[in-house]
């Protein structure tokens, strides 16, 4: 009950304000690559991304919704990702050089593995973000930002199916920084993501990303782009396994983005 | 001043709706543990091993009669399983567990050894004799852990000395017994 009352606290406060609002989407079809392995086998599968956000005032709400379709075993592999609802406000202003974006927002099991083995319900979440305001430092061009965010997992068991440990929280840690050079642009972002069991074991893996982005207009562009993620630690030898590129999980992808 | 008074709010009323929903959540449940698949449909109660009941659970086999059967499976001189799969339709095998084995044996006052070498002999008093023996890992069955020490939801077998045991399961079969290299026939 107490949580009607906040939302609609919340609802009000929003509709109160003079009303100025923009709905967006944006989506990306890619093609994606991984490394020949010594067996023969290669990664290759198409990603299909969906963006939509609505922004009333300073306040944004958005969604992410991401489906898999595996080239090799498609019937076995092609799946959803976990979708993303996120509303943030970007009213916050602390720096004058930084944007403060604070977050809340939550994750639902769209993938089969948070379903049936992992037995997530959904994921609660919240997050700030600081991004550096280069406009007002006068270097538009130069972006850099991190980011926080707190997940909530609300799970039906402590361990997965499979009798593995599953996830209570976790803390993602992103950093994002790139130039424009307009038309093209480049990316580079870092993201560190610790998930704690139940037994209060934190599990530390990475994701990097590297873009070069060729924007053709408003709505159209074309991206190439390589990542590599994994755990922080190999398993059983425990040696570091954070690489700029790994011949085992390195993959490399060609993506067109649209934005309408 | 409107304008910090709502931000702050908005932050405020973030973190308690945050907060709320999360303490308001359902504790998620204990699993309930599977076996191992490793192990599954090769895994005894100790104590069963005496007991003439035949309570067999969907997991842990129990009765002995189950145990010989594993056993004779493992057996790979087919001549030897002839012999074990003849005595145990008559029920004439018995089982002795000891550290890190177990054996097949046989008991019979009528028992009649035929040897090589020797002449053949009767027995008036019960004689045991050992047909096979494998080797068995012993322990308590229990959840297995990861290696940060979670516990998981797959119940494994935690390894002790016999006397602290409570399970077994079967291995492989220990080098053939001299007494099985021998032309060996029993009075059934």
């Amino acid at each position: 009950m107490n949580n009607v009352k906040i939302f609609t606290t919340l609802l009000t406060l929003i509709l109160s304000t003079s009303v100025h609002a923009q709905f967006s989407n944006s989506a990306s079809v890619a093609y994606e690559q991984g490394v020949q392995q010594k067996d023969g086998s290669q990664a290759k599968s198409l990603g299909f991304v969906y963006i939509p956000s609505y922004k009333i005032n300073d306040f944004k709400f958005s969604g992410r919704f991401i489906y898999g379709y595996d080239l090799v075993n498609p019937a076995n592999d092609s799946d959803w990702v976990d979708g993303v609802f996120n509303a943030s406000t970007s009213k916050l202003k602390i720096f004058e050089a930084v944007k403060t974006t604070p977050s809340v927002g939550f994750e639902l099991p769209f993938s089969k593995e948070s379903r049936e083995n992992r037995g997530i319900n959904y994921v609660l979440t919240t997050g700030l973000n600081l991004a550096l305001d280069t406009k007002y430092l006068e270097m538009e061009n130069f972006n850099l930002s991190y980011g926080i965010t707190y997940g909530y997992f609300q799970n039906d068991y402590t361990t997965r199916a499979n009798g593995e440990p599953t996830t209570q929280y976790k803390i993602i840690q992103s950093l994002v920084t790139g130039y424009n050079f307009n038309p093209i642009s480049i990316e580079f972002v870092f993201q560190f993501a610790s998930n704690n069991s139940y037994d209060n074991v934190f599990r530390n893996s990475f994701l990097h990303i590297e873009t070069i982005t060729y924007t053709l207009n408003d709505t159209l562009g074309f991206s190439l782009y390589h990542y590599n993620k994994g755990s922080l630690l190999k398993a059983k030898t425990y040696e570091n396994n954070l690489k700029a590129f790994d011949e085992e999980s390195s993959t490399f992808g060609l993506s067109m983005d649209l934005s309408f | 001043m409107k304008k910090n008074i709502l931000n702050t709010s908005a932050i405020i009323l973030s973190a308690c709706l945050a907060f709320s929903i999360t303490s308001g959540c359902q504790k998620p449940a204990q699993r309930p543990a599977i076996l191992n698949e490793k192990i599954s449909g090769n895994i005894f109660e100790i104590q069963k091993l005496n007991s003439t009941e035949n309570t067999q659970s969907e997991e842990v086999i129990n009765s002995q009669q189950e145990v010989i059967q594993k056993c004779i499976s493992l057996v790979k001189n087919e001549e030897q399983k002839k012999v074990l799969i003849d005595y145990n339709s008559h029920n004439r095998l018995t089982l002795k567990i000891a550290e890190g084995q177990i054996s097949l044996v046989v008991l019979n006052s009528n028992l009649t050894l035929q040897k090589d070498t020797e002449s053949t002999e009767k027995s008036t008093e019960p004689t045991e004799l050992l047909l096979a023996t494998f080797k068995i890992s012993t322990g308590v069955l229990e959840n297995e852990l990861t290696d940060y020490n979670e516990k998981k939801s797959i119940l494994g077998l935690t390894p002790k000395k016999l006397s602290e045991s409570t399970h077994f399961t079967i291995e492989s079969q220990l080098t053939e017994e001299a007494s099985q290299n021998e032309t060996t026939s029993l009075d059934l």
